[in-house]
């Protein structure tokens, strides 16, 4: 250690502070208080209290299902969208006034998009009256207070992570490897499926992880978008922080959701690891 | 024999650039060509028209007789070694290997066999579950060299393939690729920019420049007769004389000091061209040559060789000598140039 000049320490402590300070600090005592009773005693009864209780389970399933039907779908369109500016549009004016466009919602505030979409997605919302106008509907469909609703408010605010994501890894797949699968008898479509999806994995599994995570612990959009009829994980932990002032309570929820999260979004990271370590 | 590849005419222009301009060539069976030309000339352009990453405005290419001119790359019997090789960075080298005739259509087990056999040839049998990251770069060039052997085509394309080498590994590498091109009987075509590169490997050297063939022909042929003013400079050394026109059968050079036959020579403009190994550097004339009175004005080591320069007129010649003929030369000596008129070519344009 004595090899490290001090400037440099001194450099590195900077940061090591501020990641203490700002995170495993907070962390820590939220995690502390779950452990605890209001009084300082330590006990488990926090998190037995959430286990036993199915209504806790039934919230979970709701969480986890709409956050990973928000990253399938934000896949699902953001790959083919980040492909179409990464891979087709060859007019560099034109790419970047559309990652602008996607990227300048990031600087507005999630509620006042979420407020956005309460007014589109009303009954009498440019959605109702879009699909009414077109004579896909008879009668106005509920967005507001379902799932759908929901679903499409975190698409919207989501989207860009994996486009990013995605954009990046396509964009550093050399050309070369596509025209020597060509030179060797691959079609586009099997370059695609042999090459370059292969070589885009690992930016689409670190979007999607990005998306599942932002989405299960997402609160504005779904607090705004649900109506209080539908209720996630995130809307449990507001409460008790918020409402019941119960810290120890909400310090197990808060703690419980992380440790599910991570350990799902090992799973998936285990599963979509190439065959070969 | 028909050749196997026919190319006919073939023009590419860039945004109103031309970067081929009626390209002609045939290339027969089990031949070694190497693509010479300085950066620019449009060498990789005419191989990625081959390989059918560019379509040609103008112009045919046959391969083995087939208009292949319209055709994707996937769809074309030819295989292709990149310049930077182009590994597939998330399969084992077995794997790269395979990957032709897997796409081919042909069973695993059978492609796995055909990789292990070509990776056999090129000396990396015991490699096949590497990844390329794990490999030196004179190993990925062979995994490269394998991956476009391994499903025999006719025509292979090299692009520059060994640039990414160091000296000592590239003169190895050149001398067991001219080996595998001659035990295959597979036909080269070798894009360089090295023009020893090109001399000591290739059967026969296509010479461009600025998107047109200047020369093709044996290397021996091109540098002891070259075509045009650049072929001449640009194949091994050359000094490049002013030529003036005397009549229509007859020229004269440094200033009126030699006067050569010119009825066969082109029209036009010419230069003359006279190699610095043709060039005698002696105290005293020597007989049978034309003896030139000059003044040394340089010397160079090379190494193996001096180069001389040397005052003759207002003209300056660079002679070659073996070192022992140095012996008490030193600059600002005068000494004389004895050259044979047989050794100037007469090439079209200005010196």
């Amino acid at each position: 250690m004595s090899g490290v000049p001090r400037p440099v320490l001194l450099l590195c402590a900077l940061p090591a502070a501020f990641f203490v300070a700002f995170f495993l600090a907070p962390m820590a005592v939220v995690l502390i208080a779950s452990l605890t009773t209001p009084a300082g005693q330590p006990t488990f009864a926090h998190y037995v209290r959430i286990l036993a209780d199915s209504y806790h389970w039934d919230v979970l399933w709701v969480t986890f299902r709409i956050g990973a039907l928000t990253t399938l779908v934000c896949v699902l369109i953001g790959y083919p969208l980040a492909w179409y500016l990464v891979r087709i549009v060859k007019w560099r004016p034109w790419r970047r006034f559309c990652v602008i466009l996607l990227v300048v919602p990031l600087f507005t505030s999630n509620i006042v998009r979420s407020f956005g979409w309460m007014v589109l997605l009303g009954r009498n919302g440019l959605v109702n009256d879009g699909l009414i106008g077109l004579g896909l509907i008879e009668r106005p469909m509920r967005f507001l207070g379902t799932e759908l609703g929901i679903l499409i408010g975190l698409v919207y605010i989501l989207l860009p992570f994996i486009v990013l994501a995605v954009g990046n890894a396509l964009a550093k797949v050399d050309p070369a490897l596509e025209h020597a699968s060509a030179d060797l008898g691959a079609t586009p479509a099997g370059t695609f499926r042999t090459i370059i999806f292969p070589l885009s994995l690992p930016g689409l599994m670190a979007g999607a992880v990005m998306v599942f995570m932002l989405a299960v612990s997402a609160y504005v959009t779904p607090a705004l978008l649900s109506g209080g009829r539908i209720t996630v994980f995130s809307m449990l932990i507001f409460q008790q922080y918020s409402s019941v002032f119960d810290f120890n309570y909400g310090g197990a929820l808060s703690i419980t959701m992380l440790v599910l999260t991570l350990a799902l979004v090992a799973i998936a990271g285990r599963l979509s690891e190439p065959r070969r370590a | 024999m028909s050749p196997i590849l026919a190319i006919d005419g073939l023009s590419k222009h860039f945004g109103g650039q031309a970067a081929l301009t009626a390209i002609d060539l045939a290339v027969e069976q089990g031949e070694f060509i190497a693509l010479l030309g300085p950066s620019g000339c449009g060498k990789t352009t005419l191989l990625r028209c081959i390989a059918g990453f560019l379509t040609p405005e103008a112009g045919t290419i046959r391969l083995a007789g087939e208009d292949v001119t319209r055709l994707p790359p996937y769809r074309r019997p030819l295989n292709t070694v990149f310049q930077n090789y182009a590994l597939f960075p998330h399969m084992s080298v077995a794997e790269n290997v395979a990957y032709g005739p897997r796409r081919q259509g042909v069973a695993r087990d059978e492609a796995a066999r055909r990789a292990a056999e070509a990776l056999e040839l090129v000396g990396l049998s015991g490699f096949g579950e590497r990844l390329p990251a794990q490999l030196s770069g004179g190993q990925q060039q062979r995994v490269a060299l394998a991956r476009a052997i391994v499903n025999r085509p006719q025509l292979l394309l090299l692009d520059e393939p060994l640039s990414a080498l160091d000296l000592k590994l590239r003169k190895k590498v050149q001398s067991e690729l001219k080996q595998i091109q001659h035990r295959l009987g597979i036909a080269f075509l070798f894009v360089t920019h090295d023009q020893d590169e090109a001399m000591s490997m290739a059967d026969r050297i296509v010479l461009m420049n600025r998107g047109r063939i200047e020369q093709i022909g044996r290397g021996q042929d091109i540098y002891a007769r070259p075509a045009t003013r650049f072929a001449a400079d640009f194949i091994g050394d050359a000094n490049l004389l002013a030529v003036d026109r005397r009549g229509d059968d007859s020229v004269s050079l440094l200033g009126g000091a030699i006067t050569l036959p010119a009825a066969d020579a082109p029209r036009g403009t010419l230069t003359g061209v006279l190699r610095p190994e043709d060039i005698l550097v002696t105290t005293e004339p020597v007989a049978e040559r034309l003896a030139l009175p000059a003044v040394v004005s340089e010397i160079v080591h090379v190494g193996s060789h001096a180069s001389v320069g040397l005052t003759v007129g207002d003209t300056t010649l660079t002679a070659r000598l073996a070192p022992s003929a140095l012996a008490g030369m030193s600059v600002g000596q005068p000494v004389f140039a004895n050259i044979r008129l047989v050794d100037i070519s007469l090439v079209p344009g200005d010196a």
